[in-house]
């Protein structure tokens, strides 16, 4: 399983309502709130075996999959 | 400003500051209007002052400035009609003398009058500053900012009080619970007189009293310090402008616990060259009758002022040398302001007197 | 100088002159001498305590700053940091009170003291980049339009817009202010004419039911018209400057839910404890590990949503003592604190629920939900206002009991006369109205910003006029000042 596809399911673990294969703006237009937030960070963490520390948790970092892969490689390294 | 501005954007920089500008100016007249209405229109209040400006500039010649013993003693019809005496009623309830000298000041900007007669009745106030809200908007009939600020701080101790009735809305924009129709009309009308109005104020009510016994002598009180400092300044100012000034106690049943600080007045006056008729004078036979005269225990009633003013009017007339505007076309409202009057009151017989020569 | 005062309004007129009429490059000096005026007119204590918090901060973050490479120093030298800045409000804020003294304290010291806070500890994480200029540090604690009552913004939103001047843009001047005008209404017209209902509900003698929850409905909204009227006020001035503030209500009492309702009222506070006390809380090494072992007993999302529930709880509780150094605030942060933390937790168990009913989302349960949101923040609010937790439960008490009808209206008249009902309630209605309007359509100030004259100038005119003749202003009038200034 290829990471994209790691971070889907992780996501989707946590809500299961949203397509976050294609939104752009999760947070800006409020499709996960802060409990969703904190949920993502810990099964990202879970996910790819990393921690990722509270300070990411920006609009810029969590609005699509892709920033979220992003912030995933950074703390991989 | 920047160099590099386009002209595009100057232009719109002009644009708003004009629009601004603009918009300003209408706030500015909604403002006032708003405050026109809020305004409590008294003709025992500011309609005096603010019908004063009414008149033909220099045309007054007779200037009573006082309280309200003077707006309703002082007939000016009866003046006019009887002698051909154009006088104006500067007054308002309970002025004080701080105000009366900052409305003087006021009014000597557009009248020169040949005479200034100046009620003594606020030689027996012993307030230090107006605390009566009614009283301290009646200077909001002075237009000019400066008199207007001076007869306000004149009122008030603090600055901030001051503030407050300067601003106006402070303490005028509780008053919407009382705005009738009438309020909206501009200009005011003068208590329903209208505008040609000379700031006698006739109260209707008879009330039976008994003439004051005391005696007639020259024993002094001291008047309150603050009076006594602006008392000064009015006769001063009456110097200054080289306008004969004469001080005039109007009669009224409670003399007799006023007459020290009427002396006092006297002798004040009487340093800088002024006097007065003292309308309490034992001595004095005008007809006046306390039973049917007054209209409480300080005003004259109608027929008193009737009285009192035909006295007034001939003792004006041997004391100065004042034209008889009757006739002539520029005093016009003062005939027409009587001959309304005398159409509601129609001339009363004062008792003892013998006709006046016309 | 209080910001209902003539005297302000004159600084305003004349700080919004000067700014326009200097260089561009010069403006930032225009609003660096502004709050300094502003400080010093507030008081020595004031001015003080902002220039020692602004240095503190200023020195502080450098060190941090260069202190990069070595995050235990790093992080040992912000805890100090943090126990200064946050240590000395608190020792002001609650020692006085606890000591019954009587303590000036500086205006508005809660928020800057936060606001430097998260300065410092973005630059920790490496998301804002210390600033070597320290009048720029100094501007961004103090600017004198978030002293009174906040928004607490982040270095990243305000700081760049503070020390670079703005070009005069007729839309933000206009539009910023309709804004002003708008709050200075709702505060003088509506909140300043309600105060007098919250003193008649805080006598001593037995008060009808309906009065007591018709009292506590009202002192609800004056609570409402009077913060977001300052706050309008304050945005509504510097938007005229051209410099964004955050927003800090987004009409509360539209929201269905109540975490929705903490998104919605008293926005940069809860987004600060949000990013700075629960986030990190949430996911420290601590509530992995906690999320971990409950794993093993709860369900997967319950264990997860452990931490974040517990952070909640805390967070609810940090900010009821923020209130105030008294039981009551324990009370309300409790209150919500138990609510937010269990709404968290019961989640799946109420989706499993709703689905299992057949319930929709949408729909006719939106109403109920509503309702039930309004409810509970009504609950809060008898802890709210009252002098301790024993008064609150008795005004609790007191709204369910006696219910009897009689002198009903008689007893309302007794609080104002019919006419200042019907001002206060057609004030209201217009707040409503423009409430509603903004959230169909988006910022009502913005858009009347962008309509001809013909239309802006009578709005403008009669809100002002309107505010001008029904504000509660004056002497003779006891004008409270802003609820929220005393923090």
């Amino acid at each position: 399983m290829n990471e994209m596809d790691r971070l889907l399911t992780a996501l989707r673990e946590v809500k299961d309502d949203v397509d976050f294969a294609s939104e752009t703006a999760l947070i800006d237009d409020g499709l996960i709130d802060s409990l969703d937030l904190t949920q993502i960070l810990l099964a990202l963490d879970e996910a790819f075996d990393i921690h990722i520390p509270a300070g990411e948790i920006e609009p810029e970092n969590f609005n699509d999959v892709d920033a979220m892969l992003a912030l995933v490689h950074r703390y991989q390294s | 400003m920047n160099q590099n501005m386009s002209p595009g954007r100057g232009r719109l920089l002009l644009a708003f500051w004009l629009r601004t500008a603009i918009f300003l100016v209408l706030l500015a007249a909604a403002m006032f209007y708003t405050l026109h209405v809020l305004s409590p229109k008294y003709d025992y209040g500011m309609c005096s002052m603010d019908n004063l400006y009414r008149q033909p500039d220099n045309s007054v010649d007779v200037l009573v400035v006082g309280t309200s013993v003077a707006y309703a003693g002082v007939n000016t019809n009866v003046l006019y009609e009887e002698y051909g005496i154009a006088s104006y009623n500067l007054c308002s309830a309970e002025q004080p003398f701080w105000i009366s000298y900052y409305a003087l000041r006021e009014a000597l900007k557009t009248q020169t009058p040949r005479l200034i007669l100046l009620d003594t009745k606020p030689a027996l106030y012993d307030r230090d500053y107006t605390s009566s809200g009614r009283i301290i908007m009646s200077t909001y009939g002075i237009r000019s900012l400066e008199n207007r600020i001076g007869a306000i701080r004149a009122c008030v101790e603090s600055d901030a009080e001051a503030l407050e009735y300067l601003l106006m809305f402070p303490v005028l924009h509780s008053k919407y619970d009382s705005v009738t129709a009438e309020d909206f009309i501009y200009p005011l009308t003068n208590g329903g007189r209208g505008q040609d109005w000379k700031g006698y104020i006739e109260e209707d009510a008879v009330e039976f009293h008994r003439k004051p016994s005391f005696t007639w002598n020259s024993v002094r009180q001291n008047l309150n310090a603050r009076e006594e400092e602006y008392a000064r300044k009015i006769f001063a100012l009456a110097q200054e402008e080289n306008i004969p000034m004469m001080l005039i106690t109007l009669p009224n049943p409670d003399y007799a616990s006023e007459h020290m600080y009427v002396n006092a007045l006297y002798s004040i006056a009487a340093e800088y060259g002024i006097t007065g008729i003292n309308y309490n004078d034992p001595s004095l036979h005008y007809g006046l009758r306390y039973s049917t005269d007054f209209a409480d225990w300080q005003h004259l009633n109608v027929k008193g002022s009737m009285t009192l003013s035909r006295q007034l009017g001939a003792d004006l007339m041997a004391l100065f040398d004042l034209p008889d505007r009757r006739g002539d076309v520029a005093y016009e409202s003062y005939q027409r302001c009587a001959d309304k009057w005398y159409a509601i009151y129609p001339g009363f017989e004062s008792s003892g007197i013998k006709e006046v020569e016309p | 100088m209080s910001i209902l005062s003539f005297e302000f309004l004159c600084f305003l007129a004349a700080v919004f002159l000067a700014y326009y009429a200097v260089p561009l490059r010069l403006r930032p000096w225009v609003l660096l001498i502004a709050s300094a005026v502003f400080a010093a007119l507030a008081g020595w204590q004031t001015a003080a305590h902002i220039a020692c918090v602004s240095m503190i901060t200023w020195g502080g973050a450098l060190e941090l700053a260069a202190l990069r490479g070595k995050p235990r120093t790093g992080r040992l030298l912000l805890a100090l940091l943090l126990t200064a800045d946050l240590g000395t409000m608190c020792f002001l804020k609650y020692y006085p009170s606890l000591m019954g003294l009587n303590w000036i304290l500086p205006l508005g010291m809660s928020y800057f003291t936060f606001q430097s806070a998260g300065y410092m500890i973005d630059v920790f994480r490496g998301k804002a980049k210390a600033e070597k200029n320290p009048l720029r540090t100094l501007l961004f604690v103090g600017y004198f339009l978030q002293l009174p009552q906040g928004p607490i913004s982040s270095w990243q939103e305000l700081a760049g817009q503070l020390s670079v001047g703005h070009r005069l843009e007729p839309v933000n001047a206009v539009s910023g202010f309709t804004l002003m005008a708008w709050g200075y209404f709702k505060k003088l017209v509506i909140a300043d004419r309600l105060a007098v209902t919250t003193q008649a509900l805080l006598t001593s003698e037995s008060l009808p039911g309906w009065f007591v929850l018709g009292g506590v409905i009202l002192y609800t909204i004056r609570l409402y018209a009077d913060f977001s009227g300052g706050m309008d006020i304050v945005r509504g001035y510097s938007c005229m400057l051209g410099i964004t503030l955050p927003e800090n209500f987004r009409r509360p009492f539209f929201s269905v839910s109540v975490a929705e309702y903490w998104r919605r009222w008293h926005i940069s506070l809860g987004a600060w404890f949000r990013k700075y006390v629960l986030y990190p809380m949430s996911l420290s090494r601590g509530g992995a590990a906690l999320s971990k072992f409950a794993g093993r007993f709860l369900g997967k999302k319950t264990a997860r949503s452990l931490p974040s529930a517990l952070a909640t709880l805390t967070v609810f509780l940090l900010i009821g003592i923020w209130h105030m150094a008294s039981w009551n605030a324990v009370v309300f942060g409790a209150y919500w604190g138990v609510l937010m933390a269990a709404s968290i937790l019961l989640e799946p168990c109420f989706k499993r629920m709703s689905t299992a009913l057949h319930l929709p989302r949408k729909g006719w349960m939106t109403p109920l939900r509503w309702l039930r949101t309004m409810l509970l923040v009504l609950l809060s609010q008898f802890f709210a206002f009252t002098p301790g937790p024993q008064a609150g439960w008795a005004l609790l008490r007191a709204a369910f009991s006696d219910w009897e009808l009689t002198g009903f209206a008689e007893r309302w008249l007794t609080v104002m006369p019919t006419l200042e009902w019907v001002i206060v309630g057609a004030a209201i209605a217009i707040l409503l109205l423009a409430d509603a309007l903004t959230e169909r359509r988006g910022d009502l100030h913005v858009r009347l910003a962008k309509r001809s004259i013909l239309i802006r100038w009578p709005v403008l005119l009669l809100i002002i006029i309107a505010t001008l003749v029904f504000g509660c202003y004056g002497s003779g009038v006891d004008s409270s000042a802003f609820v929220y200034t005393q923090f």
